[in-house]
């Protein structure tokens, strides 16, 4: 570089610096005075103020409304103040380089906006410390907006790269800054949200949407900078007729040719990273419907094929709790991602079929609650999808777009959690606590008439068992109830027409019941006097005839039991020790053999009389088990 | 082309979409010249000398000026141009002093005591901020700039328009004074005649984006000029001559402007019949405005 080139360059840096400066000092006392201007307005609307309240704002106010106006100012002002001022040509034809002259001026106008955007964030923060507000975390705070998470911070100051260049590039070929400013502000703005959409609908992974968006975002800047950089260099820029067109190409291009688009949409679901929310097998055992996850904002559904095929995305992020219907034919599950893609304060309920198609919307607009992990359960004919939100019950119909939705509160369900269907589908079961004391009952209600019936009530403290879905719905609900006088259990079972109910066991020390078929009730207990850590029996009661068998018996007290089809088989987990103890998941045998599985597995269902469907929660793995030997075989990942 | 030409413009045609700003251009600015450019308002002028200065995108055709192609040169072209546009605009929040400063900077051949030299003889306030200043005394500062770097060719886009007349004059002595120390060539377009009359040596008229006329000053006066020729039996209906640019008619005589007038058109005028032809002189702006109402017919010269 010649020391006339050098010199020229400090030259304009320097006229850049003083004409810039303006903008930079007005900035910067502005943010020093915003604490007031703020306190004023807040006092205006409120009647008094709170200095936290303060300090929070202007940190809001610097970040949404300054910082981008440092930007488009000085972006607007870099050219386009030139042509409307008519001093360009001065510039234009000194001996220097468009190339040399555009890059300083833009540089320039970076680092005033930069410098502009760091003073006056110092100064915000510092203030908002000061008075004693939350300082940094409000930057935490806008990640609750977002749909990156981590990411607010940079994807911020990328869009702040992006209106820089916008600006910059309309500042190129318009003579007006104002108008270089509303361009680059409306075009950046739109690039911005359709890159969000499409991040959005590509549905990938958290891992590799940040960086790659990071670089989609600054790949797309730098762009349009050189756009402008291209039109600069080249006379008459902003007497150009063709610059709008020029412009909505190298909009175009840039977001249409961004490899890293095509490096999205090929990459996979990685199911190997993410994390396993629920499971359900479906009906005819083929497939399992699970909730994966990276993070609390990014669920989404895969289905997984259980004869090894793989695993393929059922729906987009935001979507969980899937739940077959008994037929198979359809997977209802809950949503909560709105038609941009992104996260909606409420809940919605859909139903979708197992090939993708058909998915439609039953409910929206269901307040969530965050305490509450919402789910489905589908009625045993198929039709309609009752939702348990945690404060809600929303009852739909497959394929249409009508729902009863009934607030619980104030409600004979009251703090209700939803138990599934009687078995001829009319009614929704819900266990809920007595009012005013200890006991619980179980309600029905019916979506048609929109009514509620107290099917059953006991002052005694109990459990429920059914730990596996009743597809069929229940002809009865079989209940542990605790003993006053011990710590032992009885076992009845409450009819879903009359809440009669029929004892079944006394004085067990534990109840974890399987209902493999309408007609089946089976249970494991040990003895009460065993105090948990005697042997426990399996025993199957013909619900029809009333006779009981015992299939096997095994070591421990059973936490969680799931027969075969056949009822040859069992599942069980079990605790053999102490109460601190772990517990241990085992196969059971026809000859009442017992194979143990690694820590961890349970039972997800049965294939078929001799292969069960196994998942362990702590791993995010699911795998199919040889019932007779115990051989796991992974189908995830 | 040839290297003694300070400009040389071929075949240069401006489109804006179906407008011709400038249709077909070919001039040659011999090096040491004070080239004028004459038009009227939207011949087409400032779009030649803005695409001179690599300001307008040409359509077609190219355009040279020191040897070098206005576009891919302009940097190096820059450094041995002086300019002065039509209306000036420079940054008014500066000084006179800044603004040279920061115009110095881009030169190498800035020469600061020139520049103040000029600045003195064009009493022109040092310490003042340009938006301060009158339109007359912006003017010179600009003159001032494009001459402190001693360049070797200076272009000039209607300079003095809208200043008043000692404004004016002083400008174009300052230009004269300047080409006579340096031998340098200028190139200056202007609508005000008179003033292209007192400093230039050779002129173009340009018309709708095209040049009717060009040629050395005196030439073109030679060549252009307004025969009478009187009639006893009245003029004849038509008069077919080259350079033919308006005839006036009375009862016993006709008067002809022609442009590329010599012996020859004279004794050719005889041969329509005249009785006595008499041989009329103009002045630049007649000539200006004979060719521009005649449409005009193109004058080479070549020497």
């Amino acid at each position: 570089m010649s020391a006339t080139t050098s010199r020229a360059i400090r030259a304009i840096a320097w006229k850049e610096w003083r004409e810039l400066r303006p903008v930079f000092l007005m900035g910067v006392i502005l943010s020093a005075m915003m604490p007031l201007l703020l306190a004023g307005g807040i006092a205006a609307l409120r009647g008094s103020v709170d200095r936290s309240d303060v300090a929070d704002a202007q940190l809001m106010v610097l970040a949404c409304l300054v910082a981008p106006a440092f930007v488009v100012a000085t972006g607007s002002s870099t050219l386009a103040g030139e042509t409307g001022r008519g001093t360009i040509d001065f510039l234009l034809t000194r001996p220097v380089s468009r190339t040399t002259l555009w890059l300083v001026k833009v540089a320039m106008g970076a680092a005033v906006s930069l410098g502009a955007v760091v003073c006056s964030t110092a100064m915000g923060l510092y203030l908002s410390a000061r008075a004693g507000g939350s300082g940094l975390d409000v930057l935490s705070d806008l990640e609750t907006l977002s749909i990156f998470e981590g990411a607010v911070p940079g994807i911020v100051g990328l869009f702040l790269l992006l209106l820089y260049a916008a600006t910059v590039f309309f500042s190129t070929f318009l003579s007006r800054s104002v108008t270089a400013a509303g361009a680059g502000l409306t075009a950046s703005v739109a690039v911005f949200a359709v890159m969000l959409l499409l991040w959005s609908r590509l549905d990938l992974d958290f891992e590799p949407v940040v960086p790659l968006l990071f670089v989609h975002l600054a790949g797309i800047s730098l762009v349009i900078l050189a756009a402008s950089l291209a039109l600069f260099r080249r006379p008459g820029a902003s007497s150009t007729r063709r610059a709008p067109l020029v412009a909505g190409l190298v909009i175009a291009a840039s977001l249409g040719l961004s490899p890293v688009l095509a490096v999205g949409w090929l990459t996979p679901l990685s199911a190997s990273t993410s994390m396993l929310e629920t499971a359900e097998l479906s009906p005819a055992g083929d497939a399992i419907a699970v909730t994966m996850s990276r993070g609390l904002s990014s669920p989404r559904i895969l289905l997984v094929r259980t004869d090894g095929a793989g695993t393929d995305r059922l729906t987009g992020r935001l979507t969980m709790s899937p739940a077959f219907s008994p037929d198979g034919r359809w997977i209802a599950y809950v949503s909560r991602r709105s038609w941009l893609g992104l996260a909606d304060d409420d809940l919605s309920l859909r139903a979708i079929r197992p090939d993708g198609s058909g998915d439609h919307l039953m409910a929206a607009g269901i307040p969530p609650d965050d305490s509450w992990h919402p789910f489905a359960i589908v009625s045993p004919d198929a039709t309609r999808v009752a939702m348990d939100s945690g404060g809600h019950l929303v009852v739909g119909r497959i394929g249409e777009s009508t729902a009863v939705k009934v607030e619980l509160a104030g409600t004979p369900g009251a703090e209700g959690v939803l138990l599934g269907w009687t078995d001829d589908g009319r009614h929704v079961l819900l266990r809920a606590r007595v009012p005013g004391g200890e006991g619980t009952r179980i309600v029905t209600f019916d979506p048609d008439a929109g009514t509620w019936r107290v099917l059953w009530e006991t002052r005694r403290l109990s459990g429920f068992s059914g730990w596996y879905g009743v597809p069929a719905g229940y002809a009865s609900i079989p209940v542990v109830l605790e003993q006053e006088d011990s710590e032992n259990r009885d076992l009845v079972l409450v009819s879903a027409r009359d809440g009669s109910e029929t004892p079944v066991a006394e004085g067990v020390c534990s109840g974890s019941v399987h209902l493999p078929d309408p007609d089946t009730l089976g249970w494991a207990a040990c003895r009460g006097d065993d105090g948990g850590t005697g042997r426990s029996l399996i025993t199957l009661r013909d619900l029809a005839t009333g006779t009981e068998r015992v299939m096997a018996g095994v070591e421990g007290s059973v936490g969680r039991l799931a027969l075969s089809p056949s009822k040859e088989r069992a599942f069980v987990s079990r605790r053999t020790g102490r109460m601190d103890a772990g517990m241990t998941s085992s196969l059971i045998g026809p000859d009442g053999r017992v194979i143990d599985l690694p820590a961890g597995w349970i039972a997800l269902g049965w294939q078929g009389p001799s292969r069960m469907l196994a998942v362990t929660y702590a791993e995010d793995r699911i795998a199919l088990v040889d019932a007779a030997t115990g051989a796991l075989r992974p189908l995830m990942p | 082309m040839t290297c003694d030409n300070a400009i040389t413009i071929d075949r240069f045609t401006v489109r804006y979409g179906r407008q011709v700003a400038v249709d077909d251009v070919s001039l040659e600015v011999p090096r040491g010249s004070i080239f004028g450019l004459l038009g009227r308002n939207g011949a087409g002028k400032t779009t030649t000398i803005r695409a001179l200065m690599n300001l307008t995108p040409p359509t077609s055709g190219r355009l040279t000026l020191l040897g070098l192609d206005a576009s891919a040169g302009a940097v190096r072209i820059g450094r041995r141009v002086g300019y002065v546009p039509e209306e000036p605009r420079y940054y008014d929040w500066m000084t006179v002093e800044e603004i040279l400063g920061f115009n110095a900077s881009f030169h190498e051949s800035w020469d600061a005591q020139h520049a103040a030299t000029l600045l003195k003889r064009l009493d022109v306030p040092r310490g003042r901020r340009l938006r301060e200043l009158s339109l007359g005394t912006r003017a010179k500062v600009g003159l001032t700039m494009a001459l402190g770097a001693r360049p070797e060719l200076l272009i000039l886009d209607d300079p003095t328009s809208g200043l008043d007349a000692v404004v004016r004059r002083e400008f174009l002595e300052t230009i004269i004074a300047a080409v006579q120390e340096e031998g340098g060539t200028v190139f200056l377009s202007s609508h005000l005649v008179h003033e292209m009359e007192r400093v230039a040596d050779t002129v173009a008229i340009m018309d709708h984006g095209r040049i009717v006329t060009s040629a050395p000053l005196e030439r073109l006066k030679e060549q252009t000029r307004r025969l009478r020729a009187v009639y006893p039996d009245g003029p004849p209906g038509e008069f077919a001559m080259p350079g033919l640019l308006r005839v006036e008619r009375a009862q016993h005589q006709a008067v002809l402007t022609l442009s590329g007038c010599g012996p020859a058109t004279v004794e050719q005028v005889r041969g329509t019949g005249a009785e006595t032809v008499e041989v009329l002189d103009l002045s630049l702006e007649e000539i200006f405005v004979e060719t521009v109402r005649g449409g005009g017919s193109h004058v080479r010269d070549h020497e």
